[in-house]
């Protein structure tokens, strides 16, 4: 008896040691901003969750209309050299600029920070597919859709790299980006993957369930973006070049696109 | 050693605990998945505006404008035809999109060693009929398969568009001529256009159900002034030879917020 019990026991200490150990290596993957460990919660669905809505105080956008979710671009805001669609909404080109504003609550004390990633997706037919359907990871680039012969697929991703002016593959160097996300109206402090909008909560204010205003600028820019290095070091040839190379960037992208959206991913701690 | 096995209770135990221990590290894996969450959300979908589709044609609208001037004899006057045109854009055999609706100018360039006048008259087309009419304007042109055809013109006004040549010295400049330039002897004229004989300014239609391209001539004569004056002679200008230009081009202009 007394070596079943041996046996039994080292089965059950071991299996202890790895549930602890397998609880706990869960625990810290959701704990990495957070000091303190407030006691352990148990239901998904609570855990992580912030409130998204377009007007201070408003409802949370999974709960609104097809019609009243997606957040105003500022684009008819914009009344000279702009030209309108059926709608009377101005539409996107070369030179616009705009804001768009989320009210983000945190609903639970648990979550303190959340991080905002803004792309472009775009649609070349009316009822086609919206490419990328998710973030691209790193400076990667997203697939093209299944279904699509090489040529569709090759143009779809070459229309991305030229709006977030990444490097196709196979395309030396990277191309400028012609879409650009900022924090501020001034166009200084760049938002992308790697610098995302991070928006933040004290312990008293997620407690308090406080709104935060998300506000993120974007811009087309109207020609070639010059650096200030660029600027001093270009010649007046070289400057033509680049900025020729980027009127017939933005020509393709207005030939192949039909529509574009701002696409923005939410990530909690 | 007898050996033994494991009674049936004992079993059960270690079996009923393994259960447990994976349903603890499940419910632990997934709890780890789930503080990570992902919330996303759209703006609304936007129209990308359609670039200006803008194209200097032959005077058919088949092909791309060749300017070929040729010979200019002694009181003759040259005429050249073309086409101003919002014609579709086509990359690689497929139509893509290409949109109109805009301003543009017109500019010519000469060089000065013929003592030429230039000037441009709106057309409009006019039937066969009236071929033999002594006003009537005509140009051939090639179809794309190559036949040859004849299309027929009358100018809209005896008025010649009007034309503005302070942009010669800016232009000179971004051709990089830095020296002195009164010293430099064949420079180049520039001319730009921007409105029409109406006042109006040069626009260009969207497509609606058929093209809407526009048709320009030049007339090109010699300078009166210059050839009666006395001494003056044709012969001292057999061989000389002069180029023109003629460029259009509309600028999407910067989108801007307030009032006008």
């Amino acid at each position: 008896m007394k070596k079943e019990q041996i046996i039994t026991s080292a089965v059950m200490l071991v299996v202890s040691v790895l549930v602890l150990i397998s609880v706990t290596i869960a625990w810290y993957t959701g704990n990495q901003d957070r000091p303190t460990v407030t006691g352990m919660q148990m239901s998904a669905a609570e855990v992580g969750e912030i409130k998204i809505a377009l007007a201070p105080g408003g409802e949370d956008i999974k709960n609104l209309s097809e019609t009243t979710k997606y957040a105003d671009t500022g684009l008819n805001e914009l009344t000279i050299n702009i030209e309108k669609d059926a709608q009377g909404n101005v539409k996107i080109a070369p030179g616009t600029y705009g804001k768009i504003t989320f009210y983000v609550t945190s609903m639970d004390v648990s979550v303190r920070s959340c991080k905002v990633v803004p792309i472009v997706q775009i649609q070349q037919t009316a009822d086609g597919i919206w490419y990328p359907v998710s973030i691209a990871e790193d400076s990667g680039i997203p697939e093209a859709p299944d279904g699509l012969d090489a040529a569709s697929a090759a143009l779809l991703e070459e229309l991305y790299t030229i709006v977030h002016g990444k490097k196709a593959a196979g395309v030396q160097p990277a191309k400028t980006r012609h879409i650009s996300f900022f924090k501020d109206e001034a166009g200084t402090q760049e938002i992308d993957e790697a610098t995302p909008y991070l928006v933040e909560w004290s312990a008293d204010e997620a407690a308090a369930k406080t709104e935060k205003p998300v506000t993120i600028y974007w811009k087309w820019h109207y020609e070639y973006p010059f650096t200030a290095e660029e600027t001093a070091t270009l010649n007046q040839t070289e400057k033509s070049i680049k900025i020729n190379e980027y009127d017939a960037e933005d020509t393709k992208l207005g030939n192949h696109v039909k529509n574009m959206r701002f696409h923005f991913t939410f990530s909690t701690q | 050693m007898k050996k033994r096995n494991l009674s049936k209770k004992i079993k059960m135990q270690i079996l009923a605990w393994a259960v447990v221990a994976c349903l603890v590290s499940l419910i632990g894996g997934s709890f780890a998945w789930y503080t990570i969450q992902n919330r996303e959300a759209d703006s609304k979908t936007v129209e990308v505006m359609e670039p200006y589709f803008l194209k200097l044609q032959n005077p058919g609208d088949t092909a791309e404008l060749q300017l070929a001037v040729g010979s200019l004899f002694p009181g003759k006057t040259k005429q050249v035809v073309f086409c101003v045109s919002n014609k579709e854009n086509e990359e690689g055999g497929n139509v893509i999109m290409g949109g109109g609706d805009f301003d543009y100018t017109m500019e010519v360039i000469y060089t000065e060693n013929l003592a030429l006048n230039y000037k441009i008259y709106e057309l409009e087309k006019v039937s066969e009929s009236e071929k033999d009419n002594p006003e009537t304007i005509w140009a051939e042109y090639s179809e794309t398969g190559g036949t040859k055809k004849v299309n027929y013109w009358k100018k809209k006004t005896g008025t010649a568009l009007i034309g503005d040549d302070s942009i010669t010295s800016e232009r000179q400049a971004q051709a990089g001529l830095t020296e002195n330039v009164s010293e430099i002897m064949n420079k180049g004229k520039y001319i730009s256009y921007d409105k029409n004989t109406n006042g109006e300014k040069l626009h260009l239609q969207s497509k609606t159900d058929g093209y809407n391209p526009q048709f320009f001539v030049m007339e090109i004569t010699w300078n009166t002034a210059v050839t009666e004056q006395p001494g003056f002679s044709f012969s001292d200008y057999e061989k000389e030879t002069d180029m023109i230009y003629i460029l259009v081009k509309a600028l999407q202009l910067k989108p801007e917020k307030g009032t006008t």
